[in-house]
């Protein structure tokens, strides 16, 4: 049995596709699975009825699924609308319920899909939610160990960085923000157009769930991570480490994403401090250190890396 | 489906207008179909409720993009789920084999939170189209549209050679679509 992970599109192309082929790869795993070419060779419309067909077989197998399964047999939770309706009129601007939507669709899906490097046309299913299938993990990758060391950031980097911490800080305190990790990650998806999410890859024995949630625009973002032992903070702590391009061998100087502790076993959702303006983050890892973290990382233990590169 | 007038805008049109009322609405309406979609996912009620919730957001900001003519509210939120679950189950590493079908059951038909929603209709017409589909395609849509395999990965988890892999997905869906689409015009639900 085969495992889904990591697979999105890579797969399907292998040979040339025809147009009908596109249409439907693209109705079931979104545009982005598709080259720039590809895309541009798809019937916008049948692309949309191919998806809306899709979606009727998802709920027909969904339904046959759970009615051959009695354990899963069950209503939603008490109180599940009260809080999805809470979180909504709580927490989430109203400008942002129905945010855009529309015609730049591809470019402000909430979860963008990481593209390929040809840039692709808008997303053709107007009538649909863009494809949003999420990035695929870079497979093989390795992180390098680097040597070099050098000086920080620039004093414009810095500021950049400073005035993001401001603004969290007066959103807290002006309760635009939701003092709730999870809340506030929600808050941050509707709120920040540009907002990426990059999986979490694998990395050793035990590798981590989740993913880095991170808005070029804001230089800010979270990171969802399942599977980070509990740590001591008085013996280490985790800090995220945010790199501008793909090769973090050749990157000596990363911006410091924050230290972070891992109080309970399970999820936990961390808000990203980057001390400095990023630009365009291209990896995120996580590199175990010392208790208040360090300044230049010699990355010996490095727990979990999430890449924009595929 | 539900027939509507020019003159009645959808909830999901409501949504895409700012009206305040429409969230409730879509969440009292709809709730139970996304809990039902994303219960496949887990047995974890927490992690279903997670991805529902992400579910609605993306349902908030995809609602002006809700075109009647290509599909009833309910399949258009099926769509969003379908891509968050599938999302997630590609980031957990994860894979569900759905049950065999039990020809017998009377899916959804005997669930009152489900019958609150009116997608019965489309759901029962979905699944009769998949009744009519041969055994390969069947299990090939399912593996594509539930499952999130890829192509090769159907092919060598059925044997069936790739090209009609692909013939049965396109062509699956073509079927699938248009018999909808017939009953859509039939109903004079296409928003025309």
């Amino acid at each position: 049995m085969s495992s889904i992970h990591g697979n999105v599109g890579g797969d399907h192309r292998d040979d040339h596709l025809s147009p009908d082929e596109c249409a439907a790869i693209a109705a079931v795993d979104g545009l982005g699975a598709l080259t720039a070419q590809e895309a541009s060779s798809v019937d916008e419309a049948e692309v949309a009825e191919l998806e809306a067909a899709a979606g009727a077989l998802f709920t027909a197998f969904a339904l046959e699924s759970r009615d051959g399964d009695r354990q899963r047999r069950e209503s939603p939770p008490d109180g599940l609308v009260d809080r999805l309706l809470h979180m909504i009129e709580h927490h989430v601007p109203a400008s942002a319920r129905s945010l855009e939507g529309s015609e730049s669709s591809g470019s402000s899906d909430r979860v963008r899909r990481e593209e390929p490097p040809q840039s692709l046309p808008q997303a053709p299913v107007a009538s649909l939610p863009a494809a949003s299938l999420d990035s695929v993990p870079p497979r093989g990758w390795t992180f390098g160990s680097v040597a070099a060391i050098a000086g920080w950031a620039a004093a414009a980097a810095l500021l950049a960085g400073l005035l993001t911490t401001l603004d969290r800080v007066s959103d807290l305190e002006e309760g635009r923000i939701s003092s709730d990790p999870a809340v506030a990650l929600t808050q941050f998806q509707l709120s920040t157009p540009d907002v990426r999410q990059l999986a979490w890859q694998p990395l050793g024995d035990k590798p981590v769930k989740g993913a880095v949630f991170w808005s070029d625009d804001a230089n800010d973002g979270f990171m969802r991570i399942q599977g980070l032992p509990v740590n001591d903070p008085s013996e280490f702590q985790y800090q995220l480490w945010i790199f501008r391009g793909s090769d973090p061998a050749a990157e000596p100087h990363p911006v410091d994403g924050g230290v972070f502790d891992v109080a309970k076993n399970g999820e936990v959702i961390i808000p990203i401090d980057a001390k400095l303006g990023v630009g365009e983050a291209s990896l995120f890892a996580v590199t175990v250190e010392k208790p208040g973290g360090v300044v230049v990382s010699g990355r010996e233990k490095i727990v979990a890396l999430a890449s924009r590169a595929g | 489906m539900t027939s509507r007038s020019a003159a009645q805008p959808t909830i999901l049109e409501r949504v895409a207008a700012g009206d305040p009322g429409a969230v409730k609405d879509v969440l009292s309406r709809y709730s139970a179909l996304v809990w039902s979609l994303a219960s496949g996912l887990s047995r974890d009620p927490h992690e279903i409720e997670d991805v529902v919730q992400d579910i609605f957001v993306d349902v908030w900001r995809s609602s002006k993009r809700y075109d009647p003519r290509v599909a009833s509210e309910a399949t258009f939120i099926a769509t969003i789920a379908r891509r968050r679950v599938i999302d997630r189950r590609r980031r957990a590493g994860r894979r569900v084999d759905p049950e065999p079908l039990e020809e017998e059951l009377a899916p959804g038909a005997d669930d009152p939170s489900l019958r609150q929603v009116d997608i019965e209709d489309e759901a029962m017409q979905a699944k009769e189209v998949l009744a009519e589909l041969s055994g390969d395609r069947r299990r090939v849509l399912e593996l594509s549209v539930v499952t999130g395999l890829t192509h090769r990965e159907i092919a060598a988890d059925t044997g069936i050679p790739l090209g009609t892999v692909k013939s049965h997905i396109r062509r699956g869906l073509v079927e699938v679509s248009e018999r909808l689409k017939a009953r859509r015009v039939a109903h004079g639900e296409d928003g025309e």
